[in-house]
């Protein structure tokens, strides 16, 4: 094994963990303001990618931008199923039975209604640049990873910066800190779940139309990366972006070098994120610490 | 004396009259088309009444009794097919299910959160690959299983009916017990019931322990009567994500939190599951997803808080008359 | 004896320091009141004694056993029991079915259906509350369920008994019922630990009183002593008097 054969996967792993943490933020914002799971987060993204693969089909635009032109129409799909589903639930401060099992049903008819458009078929994007690539040395760099690893990182920040800006930003913030303050100091909470589940599908259809442009996909895709979502928000501590950022890396690293374990075969990597999520709450009840305590303080 | 036979009339007596015509049943000589379709029923019934017990008792919702479902399958089919007994190998089944459910509850039911559900999804997906890549269990092409016995269908039909009866009877007494009261305080505030000297880490360890038994023996009566099983292809794998989802929307149809809700919503499924596969084959999880939903939102209770709801108008109409 | 010793127990949240040091005994059954301002850390406090959250850092001892760090669960076993400031019954159960989860799960450990809903009737009738036995939970009014609060934690038959704000937003007649109750309770031979923001309350009932204050201990002594201390006055009194206490 040369070093090269070693590094190549670090690489890989780092272009990996960019999408990995676009897609795991609309889950960390909807958990961090509503306290509920995005189950249907998978068929959001699975969306997404039918969504690219239809504009790249139809009209011809680039997948990448087909992302972009997600942004908007799934913010809009969002805000409706709060509109029509969400804002129903009873409120909580932490996971019901019913908000978990009301975004399920949502996910199995998205799912369905997909298999009945699209039927239980593969489909990819394949564009001019899919296949090649940039020679850096020993290494060979997949351009579209590298394009799709760009956008995401650029979606983040732009994320980021919007939070820190806006006054739904503020709201949302101070709703995830302490949500019965804010509603005194005049935060409206249910405008502002609106617009966070708006984003939170916004951000999951725009990663789902990356994530289209790096694997193949059908209605069925998404669970898998719902899992991974799911790892990385809890590794993060369930509600900053800086955590998700490092969650990302820390799970793409690990599936990445996965392959120089023994006998470890590609389908396999379900298996590493569960295992993944199970140490990490054996082992790390100090990274949890830090959550409750929160909790605590405001309680 | 009347309040009395009143109490015990849809608490004892009900259920042993149903119990007794169900066993009589294969006495009329019922088509083995019939047999078949009331013996997986019964299969399914179990596997609702089980995830009630965790899901409805206790609050918790999973999304993995597949794997339980699964490996009581595999543990029946794999000691059968060493020349073992089919009825220990119920036992076993039941066993190893169990063992199993501690490794999902060990690490995650200490936490409050979500950490539970999506653990439950992960596990599926993890067994599911380990299983379809496994050489002893046929990996994904499944395990054939040779029992050297005569075939014979109402031997499998009484012991799918008496398992049911098992399962409504641990459902009762969970019910009464001061352990289930202790489920039903969990679910409304663990914290509240922590400081009354419940152990709720324990106490979910242990129910979810009973629910993935009772799991693994239906999933052991489906092995021993389908004779093939397979971990994922399709509705049929007995890992599949749908056979999870499955045992999940049975005892919410029926009404979570009650005995007799999810018997209830097990009946109805296994009765119309069938149908519904065979003639609506792609619509099938459509309907059921837009039946959650609808559940969620308008009638939590299910079809048992329907009836009731129903048969609470009938009643107070009655009373007004006679007022 | 001392039933209680707690040494420089310490709690941090994130950086902030809700409790900070804080050493004290409790004398076998006497009435100890905990006050301090807001945000003084008594609530914390009683969550460390309790084995809702684990301390930082010190020591709790119960009957000279070290106990700190404990399970909830089991600390109700060795007899520490609570209540919690807001109110937080089984919406969904019987008022008696709250209370008889406790004699089932409490110190005693009661099997038997019949036998622990015969102990719960007699908590509930010390409340007062034994005529409302068969509502759910989610019915009583706020002095209710602050009533069933105290008698859940009584069922468990405790022999430290932690209340907290039992009389907040209760009617005067419902506080006096309360301070009676208390007084009740201990002469049955139960120790108390209370919080409570009603100055006349602490000082009517209480046989000693400790001051927090920022997460430390300001001052301890009888009602009298802490009255008349310069430092409390400062700190709570001081104030109190002059906004002439809510």
């Amino acid at each position: 094994m040369t070093f090269a054969d070693f590094l190549d996967p670090l690489i890989s792993a780092l272009l990996l963990a960019g999408i990995y943490a676009a897609m795991s933020v609309g889950m960390t914002v909807i958990y961090g303001v509503m306290k509920i799971v995005n189950l249907s987060h998978a068929s959001f993204m699975m969306l997404g990618a039918y969504f690219a693969y239809e504009l790249f089909q139809r009209l011809h635009l680039d997948p990448v931008l087909g992302a972009v032109a997600a942004l908007p129409v799934f913010f809009v799909f969002g805000m409706g199923v709060y509109w029509a589903l969400v804002r129903w639930l009873p409120k909580s401060n932490q996971p019901t039975l019913p908000s978990l099992l009301l975004m399920f049903g949502l996910s199995l008819v998205l799912q369905n209604i997909a298999y009945l458009i699209w039927k239980n078929e593969d489909r990819s994007i394949t564009t001019s640049y899919t296949l090649s690539a940039f020679h850096i040395g020993p290494f060979d760099i997949s351009k579209v990873r590298v394009i799709v690893f760009v956008a995401a990182v650029i979606s983040i920040i732009v994320l980021q910066i919007a939070l820190r800006r806006s006054w739904f930003g503020r709201g949302m913030r101070s709703l995830v800190q302490n949500p019965y303050a804010s509603q005194i100091v005049g935060v409206d909470d249910r405008r502002t779940s609106m617009l966070t589940f708006g984003l939170g599908t916004a951000f999951a259809g725009f990663a789902g139309a990356l994530l289209g442009l790096l694997f193949s996909f059908s209605p069925d895709f998404g669970r898998p990366f719902l899992l991974r979502s799911f790892v990385i928000i809890v590794l993060g501590g369930l509600e900053s972006f800086s955590g998700v950022a490092l969650g990302a890396l820390i799970l793409a690293l690990l599936e990445s070098y996965s392959i120089f374990i023994p006998h470890m075969e590609a389908s396999y990597q379900p298996a590493i994120s569960y295992l993944l999520l199970v140490v990490v709450l054996l082992v790390l009840p100090r990274g949890m610490a830090g959550l409750l305590e929160r909790k605590w303080r405001s309680g | 004396m009347k309040p009395a036979i009143r109490r015990l009339l849809p608490q004892t007596i009900l259920p042993l009259a149903l119990f007794l015509a169900l066993l009589l049943l294969p006495a009329v000589g019922l088509k083995p088309n019939v047999v078949r379709l009331l013996f997986i029923t019964y299969v399914w019934t179990i596997t609702s009444i089980a995830w009630n017990l965790v899901g409805g008792f206790t609050g918790q919702v999973s999304f993995g009794f597949a794997v339980f479902y699964g490996l009581g399958a595999y543990t029946a089919g794999l000691l059968i097919n060493a020349g073992g007994s089919p009825y220990l190998g119920f036992i076993e089944a039941a066993g190893i299910a169990a063992l199993a459910s501690f490794l999902i509850g060990l690490p995650t039911f200490r936490l409050r959160g979500p950490y539970f559900a999506i653990a439950t999804i992960g596990m599926t997906e993890a067994v599911r690959v380990i299983m379809s890549n496994l050489q002893i269990t046929g990996g994904a092409s499944g395990l054939s299983i040779i029992e050297h016995r005569q075939f014979r269908q109402v031997e499998h039909y009484y012991s799918a009916l008496v398992a049911v009866a098992l399962a409504v009877i641990v459902s009762m007494l969970i019910a009464r017990s001061r352990f289930g009261l202790a489920l039903r305080a969990i679910k409304q505030d663990e914290d509240a019931a922590a400081a009354l000297g419940v152990n709720p880490y324990q106490s979910k360890l242990w129910v979810h322990a009973i629910a993935a038994a009772l799991t693994g023996i239906a999933g052991a009566l489906h092995a021993r009567y389908h004779v093939f099983i397979d971990p994922s292809g399709g509705p049929g794998g007995v890992f599949a994500f749908q056979t999870g989802i499955s045992i999940l929307l049975m005892p919410v149809i029926g009404g979570i939190g009650t005995v007799w809700g999810p018997v209830l919503g097990g009946m109805v499924f296994g009765i119309v599951e069938e149908e519904l596969v065979v003639n609506f084959p792609n619509f099938h999880l459509l309907l059921y997803g837009i039946l959650l939903i609808l559940i969620i939102l308008l009638e939590p209770d299910g079809l048992a808080g329907l009836l009731r709801r129903i048969f609470g108008l009938v009643r107070s109409s009655n009373g007004n008359s006679k007022s | 004896m001392a039933i209680l010793k707690v040494n420089s127990l310490t709690k941090y949240f994130g950086g902030v320091a809700a409790l900070k040091d804080v050493s004290f005994e409790i004398p076998e059954k006497q009435i100890c009141g905990f006050i301090g301002p807001n945000g003084a850390g008594k609530t914390t406090l009683f969550s460390l004694i309790t084995g809702a959250i684990r301390p930082s850092k010190g020591r709790v001892e119960l009957r000279g056993r070290n106990v700190t760090g404990k399970s909830c669960s089991s600390l109700v076993k060795m007899g520490v029991a609570r209540t919690h400031q807001i109110v937080r019954p089984f919406r969904v159960m019987t008022v008696l079915e709250n209370v008889q989860l406790a004699v089932h799960f409490g110190r005693q450990g009661i099997g038997r259906t019949s036998h622990a809903k015969e102990r719960a009737m007699e908590a509930l009738n010390l409340v007062h509350l034994d005529k409302k036995a068969n509502l759910l939970a989610s019915v009583l009014s706020l002095g209710e369920q602050k009533r069933l609060e105290v008698a859940r934690a009584l069922a468990t038959s405790p022999d430290l008994l932690l209340l907290d704000e039992v009389c907040g937003g209760l009617a005067p007649a419902e506080t006096q019922a309360m301070l009676d109750l208390i007084q009740q309770i201990r002469a049955r031979g139960t120790t108390i630990m209370y919080v409570e923001h009603d100055m006349k309350a602490v000082m009517s009932v209480c046989d000693r009183i400790t001051v927090l204050n920022f997460g430390q201990k300001l001052a301890e002594g009888k009602p009298d002593e802490i009255q008349n201390n310069e430092a409390v006055i400062d700190a709570y009194l001081g104030k109190a008097h002059l906004g002439d206490e809510r």
